[in-house]
């Protein structure tokens, strides 16, 4: 049920620019509507705008200049200081942020109902209405989740719908959601979707941000490509392929994969037998699990997220104790990882790239000297020179960290772990929250430290990139290797199926 | 250099709201006790305050006195701090420390005895800065030795009760077993004259800047090198990289290869050597002796403001010890020369470290969205 012809969009954005306090402009110019019962996808390279230009409509990123109309009212205090989220709520506009805000030890129906909780007597917290409020909203829209669980025990996909909740109960009829898919297990990706179409369906206007174009082509009825803040296309589904997006987005076609030679299987360099991890809830997250890998190829591990990876990776760092089994390096052999979350274990943000290009190797003895004082020039001189050859940008080794975009900060680590020299890497979720670009030369690293001889372990939830890159892939479900084929004889359906848990 | 200015703009206003705090305090005095208002002007308060201290030779040797101990148990919470642990036992640290300093000066006062002179001075000395720094290193790492990163239990709890345990450890060793029978007090016999610190004003032309009747010791210059020392060892060392990384990002410090606990142990290990030297400044700089003064003298704690004053920078905390040196020795000036109570000195120095974080706050760049 789209608007009907000559109806004003509910949401109306034009010529909005947004300015950093570093000077930098984010969006130019930007265009964005928004229709009463349709989803529009907003789509870019990192860096592009895209979240800026929904933080800008919600009221949370100050705007420089441009209007915004609502439901064909023009709305005076856009591009104003007064044009706050409080407004923009009152507005009817609801943001569901990547990063949640709720409460942990509260309740789903009082973290719903925080800031607007019905009363009682005019004073107290009437949480039975709340909770029938929870309810009521979550029945229409099936947004399964329990009004009494506290958020601290609800998984990511079940925050994220009362995150969704809070805004519906708001009032909100225009719904903006920021990479809503990025913590998610492909399952609650497609209850989530289901629970956006009934939303459009009972009239709401939603967006959403992505970086996975498939999705876009899934979801979306129609789609927004914005590069380097301006708007490079805006398009109906029925239009648009993803090579065609993907074209806008990057400004050119993109480059064709150049076929990579055959894995030269060298020596073994890692041995992990009957591996057993416990979880944080003290589940049994990795169990009798067994791998081999050899130099010169890449391993990849295939699973839906939440299958024991994460312990798997945690546990070979030694950053997580195990229950059984063993991990084997052969006499000499070195390990590096790349681990999944880069801004909790790969960086210190408020340290500058130099400092964190010799994290872990400032032992070595050309960063460090006698009485443990550290060499500062050779630092830099190395910070210069891996900058250089894996195109960090900006190229100032002395930025902080955490001002570098996300895929930069990955080729950052990259840069820091295979600069090592190690005879073994554990590469964990490396292309996550991070552009096409940055994706395409992670893939190229990862192919020539293979071509170098060394040992790559990949661990992705992305399954095209895994059988893209993977010498041999093995299929992780429930904390077991359940599958194991060779590049040469893939069954996509077979790891499809094994992913399921379907025999 | 935004930090810098932000910093003085707030002491500024600090001393705005406190000049309308002291033009408020005589009424507020006053009222239901029928006694006349005797009005003080906030302009005579602090001309009393500074220029009691600043403005007279006598006045500035005691607030740099003041500030040379604050500057050490300033640093005694700015070293873990770096690490992301926050010191509160720099009391207790303090108080080991000069505990451990007196004996060994009275231990070995005997032992060394007819030595000559100089050669009496550097082993008295030295042998005093080492216990000091020993037992308040001592007492920073069992702070530690208590903390479990990671697993909840934490080193403020476990610094702030040491204290108690030190400060009550270190009584009943004076009492029962160093007790100077003849003064009346809780106080050792007075430590060998080998053993006090050498007067500043001794330094020919230096007379000039210190009085030689104040006790403005090498004890000042040792403190300034400390803190020098440390912020080049965190700007250099390996030690102040693994130090900065852990307090940044204790996870990625850890996936590293960077050990937590060995990090924790060595700020607060070095942090309680800071505080365990700052008693020298007391007791081998002024009293002569270790007791009720150094108990009362509150110095442990009153660095935990400096370092926050001093945003927790190991050369910031030289100016907000300064600063805190002349708010001190105000606190004496400001009663002889008004009818103010003394206390307000120590509001003073509340609204001050109030506006320096409050600014700090405001001045951090926001995050986006």
């Amino acid at each position: 049920m789209s608007s009907a012809p000559g109806e004003p969009p509910t949401v109306a954005l034009d010529g909005v620019v947004v300015r950093y306090p570093t000077g930098t402009i984010a969006l130019d110019g930007a265009r964005f509507t928004l229709e009463r019962g349709s989803i529009r996808g907003l789509v870019g390279e990192n860096g592009a705008g895209k979240s800026t230009l929904l933080g800008a409509l919600c009221g949370f990123v100050p705007v420089v200049a441009g209007t915004l109309a609502i439901g064909g009212m023009s709305e005076p205090a856009f591009a104003t200081r007064s044009w706050t989220p409080r407004r923009a709520i009152a507005r009817g506009l609801g943001m569901v942020h990547q990063h949640f805000s709720l409460v942990d030890a509260l309740s789903v129906c009082d973290n719903v109902a925080l800031g607007r909780a019905p009363r009682w007597c005019g004073a107290f917290y009437d949480r039975r209405r709340a909770r029938d409020e929870v309810r009521e909203l979550s029945t229409r829209y099936g947004l399964a989740v329990d009004p009494d669980a506290p958020v601290h025990a609800l998984s990511l996909g079940e925050r994220q719908r009362v995150e969704i909740l809070k805004a519906l109960a708001k009032g909100a009829t225009a719904l903006v959601l920021d990479e809503p898919t990025a913590v998610l297990a492909p399952p609650e990706v497609r209850s989530l979707f289901a629970v956006l179409r009934e939303l459009a369906r009972g009239g709401c206007a939603i967006a959403i941000t992505t970086h996975k174009l498939g999705e876009v082509a899934e979801l979306c009825d129609a789609v927004t490509v914005l590069r380097a803040g301006r708007v490079a296309g805006e398009l109906p589904m029925a239009r648009a392929t993803p090579a065609e997006i993907a074209r806008l987005m990057m400004g050119k076609d993109p480059e064709p994969v150049p076929p990579r030679a055959p894995a030269r299987r060298g020596q073994r360099a890692l041995q992990v037998a009957g591996l057993a991890v416990d979880g944080d809830q003290g589940e049994h997250a990795v169990r009798d699990c067994s791998l081999e890998l050899f130099a010169g190829e890449i391993l990849g591990i295939a699973g839906v997220l939440g299958n024991g990876q994460r312990e798997l990776v945690e546990a070979l760092a030694g950053l997580r104790p195990t229950r059984a089994g063993a991990i084997t390096l052969p006499p000499g052999g070195t390990i590096a990882f790349v681990h999944e979350d880069r801004a909790r274990h790969g960086l210190v943000g408020a340290m500058s790239v130099a400092e964190n290009l010799v994290l872990g190797r400032h032992h070595e003895s050309t960063f460090s000297g006698r009485w443990g004082v550290l060499r500062r020039g050779a630092i830099h001189r190395e910070a210069v020179r891996l900058v250089a050859l894996h195109d960090v940008r900006p190229p100032d080794p002395e930025a902080p960290a955490a001002t570098l975009s996300g895929g930069n900060q990955q080729k950052l680590v990259l840069a820091r772990e295979l600069a090592r020299g190690t005879s073994a890497l554990v590469a964990a979720q490396p292309t996550r929250g991070v552009d096409l670009g940055a994706t395409r030369a992670i893939r190229d690293e990862l192919v020539r430290a293979r071509d170098r001889g060394v040992a790559i372990l990949l661990v992705s939830a992305e399954l095209d990139f895994v059988l893209e890159l993977a010498d041999r892939v093995c299929v992780l479900y429930r904390g077991r290797v359940v599958l194991e084929q060779t590049a040469d004889a893939l069954d996509r359906d077979a790891i499809g199926r094994a992913m399921a848990g379907v025999a | 250099m935004r930090a810098v200015l932000g910093g003085v703009l707030a002491l500024v206003c600090a001393l705005l709201a406190g000049a309308v705090l002291i033009a408020l305090v005589p009424t507020l005095a006053s009222w239901g006790t029928g006694e006349p208002v005797v009005p003080v002007s906030p302009w005579a308060a602090y001309r009393a305050t500074f220029g009691g201290v600043l403005g007279t030779r006598e006045g500035v040797s005691w607030a740099v006195y003041h500030a040379g101990a604050l500057v050490l148990t300033a640093l005694a919470v700015a070293i873990p701090l770096r690490a992301g642990l926050f010191n509160i036992g720099g009391e207790g640290q303090l108080l080991l420390g000069g505990l451990a300093g007196t004996a060994a000066a009275l231990g070995l006062a005997g032992v060394v005895g007819p030595a000559p002179a100089p050669l009496a001075m550097v082993v008295l000395v030295g042998a005093s800065a080492v216990a000091a720094a020993a037992a308040g290193a001592a007492w920073g790492a069992l702070a530690a030795a208590f903390t479990r990163p990671g697993r909840g239990a934490n080193e403020v709890i476990a610094s702030l009760l040491l204290n108690f345990v030190a400060a009550g450890a270190c009584q009943y060793v004076v009492k029962h077993h160093l007790l100077d029978a003849h003064s009346g007090v809780v106080q050792t016999p007075s430590i060998p004259l080998a053993a006090r610190l050498g007067r500043l004003a001794a330094v020919p032309g230096l007379e000039r800047v210190f009085d030689p009747n104040t006790p403005v010791t090498w004890a000042l210059p040792a403190a300034l090198v400390a803190a020098v020392a440390v912020a080049y060892a965190f700007a250099r060392t390996r030690w102040g990289y693994e130090l900065r990384a852990t307090g940044a990002n204790p996870d990625a410090a850890r996936a590293a290869g960077i050990g937590p606990r060995r990090v924790a142990v060595s700020s607060l290990a070095i942090g309680g050597a800071c505080a365990g030297l700052a008693s020298l400044a007391l007791v081998h700089g002024h009293y002569g002796h270790y007791g009720a003064h150094v108990f009362a003298g509150q110095y442990g704690f009153l660095g935990l403001a400096t370092a926050l004053l001093g945003r927790g920078h190991p050369l910031g905390v030289v100016p907000a010890a300064l600063l805190f040196g002349v708010l001190f020795q105000g606190a004496s000036e400001i009663t002889l020369e008004t009818s103010l109570p003394a206390s307000i000195v120590l509001i003073l120095q509340a609204l001050a470290i109030t506006a320096v974080v409050a600014a700090g706050a405001l001045l951090a760049p926001r995050g986006r969205g």
